[in-house]
């Protein structure tokens, strides 16, 4: 197994929407459907010999949060990149976000090239 | 969006406007009143929590996937920003079923209303089967409006057809100057911070 990009998003639609965007960057792509989620299969996959090359996140979600997540991936993980794809514009819940460890934020709608090219900025 | 008592039930009354939406998990009621466009009630079986969007999708017809097309991109964010706004009071979107409401035909309006109706239900349609969002009860289609009532402690919504469109001369204007902006901004896009 080699590099992965993890999708976390509670919407199946949003998640295959990534992926079907990323297509083009030719980096395998795995889902998740919520923080937990994607910390057990982040676990999995690291576990197997592959390498988590960014995380994609949404912020409101059940069981575990995007910001949540972060602040646990963080324990394990200091370097790999996580980008935030959520709804959530306020200046405070970015902030959080920041000093949880994100990486960068992208506010809903994207457009699947603009999407293309901050991946490309973080997975070489 | 307005907030008010309601006279006839001592509760309070949130109306929503085309473009807005709200969800809570308290004794209140939610209203709208729809044309053209779709209101969308969202009801979490499991933690009695509410909400309503009223939206359009600025579509020309949903001719690709709903993953990857253009015009479903507003809708699904219209919906997100609903989702998402009941995730944080609790919700889980597998807990939800859906009401919808509206995509009239309106004969006061241009033809161009059918075509807008008939792809707001093929986006609505489509959505709710890639979210396995189960879709209990809806009042599409027709002539008129409609007034909504919806209660969110137990998702049931009292609807009125305005069949000679009383009352509405306020929401058709806003409902209009709405879709045409969505039409206008529907290619817009949200903003990229990247930290250091």
């Amino acid at each position: 197994m080699g590099k992965v990009i993890m999708v976390i998003d509670d919407s199946p639609t949003i998640r295959v929407s990534v992926e079907i965007a990323l297509k083009s960057t030719g980096v395998e792509v795995k889902q998740a459907e919520n923080g937990q989620d994607a910390l057990d299969k982040i676990k999995e996959i690291t576990d197997a010999g592959g390498e988590i090359a960014l995380c994609i996140s949404d912020i409101n979600m059940p069981v575990m949060n995007g910001i949540d997540f972060i602040k646990e991936f963080r324990k394990v993980d200091k370097f790999t990149p996580v980008v935030v794809l959520t709804t959530e514009a306020e200046k405070e819940t970015i902030q959080k976000g920041k000093e949880a460890g994100a990486s960068g934020w992208i506010i809903k709608p994207f457009q699947a090239e603009d999407l293309v090219n901050v991946v490309k900025r973080f997975v070489k | 969006m307005l907030k008010s008592g309601n006279n006839e039930t001592g509760k309070t009354a949130f109306l929503i406007y085309p473009g807005e939406y709200f969800a809570t998990r308290g004794d209140v009621f939610i209203s709208t009143i729809v044309g053209s466009c779709l209101a969308v009630c969202l009801f979490d079986v499991s933690e009695h929590i509410g909400g309503m969007v009223n939206f359009v999708v600025p579509g020309g017809k949903v001719t690709r996937d709903i993953h990857e097309s253009e015009i479903s991109r507003i809708g699904v964010l219209n919906m997100e920003y609903l989702i998402g706004e009941m995730v944080k009071l609790g919700s889980n979107r597998k807990h939800m079923v859906s009401k919808i409401f509206g995509a009239a035909f309106l004969s006061d309006e241009s033809t161009s209303t059918h075509k807008l109706a008939e792809d707001n239900l093929e986006f609505v349609s489509k959505y709710f089967h890639a979210e396995k969002i189960r879709l209990v009860n809806s009042d599409l289609g027709g002539e008129f409006r409609r007034k909504l009532y919806f209660s969110p402690l137990d998702g049931k919504v009292w609807r009125k057809k305005l069949i000679n469109n009383e009352e509405v001369s306020e929401f058709a204007i806003l409902e209009e100057e709405y879709v045409r902006k969505e039409f206008r901004e529907r290619d817009r896009k949200g903003s990229i911070f990247l930290f250091d």
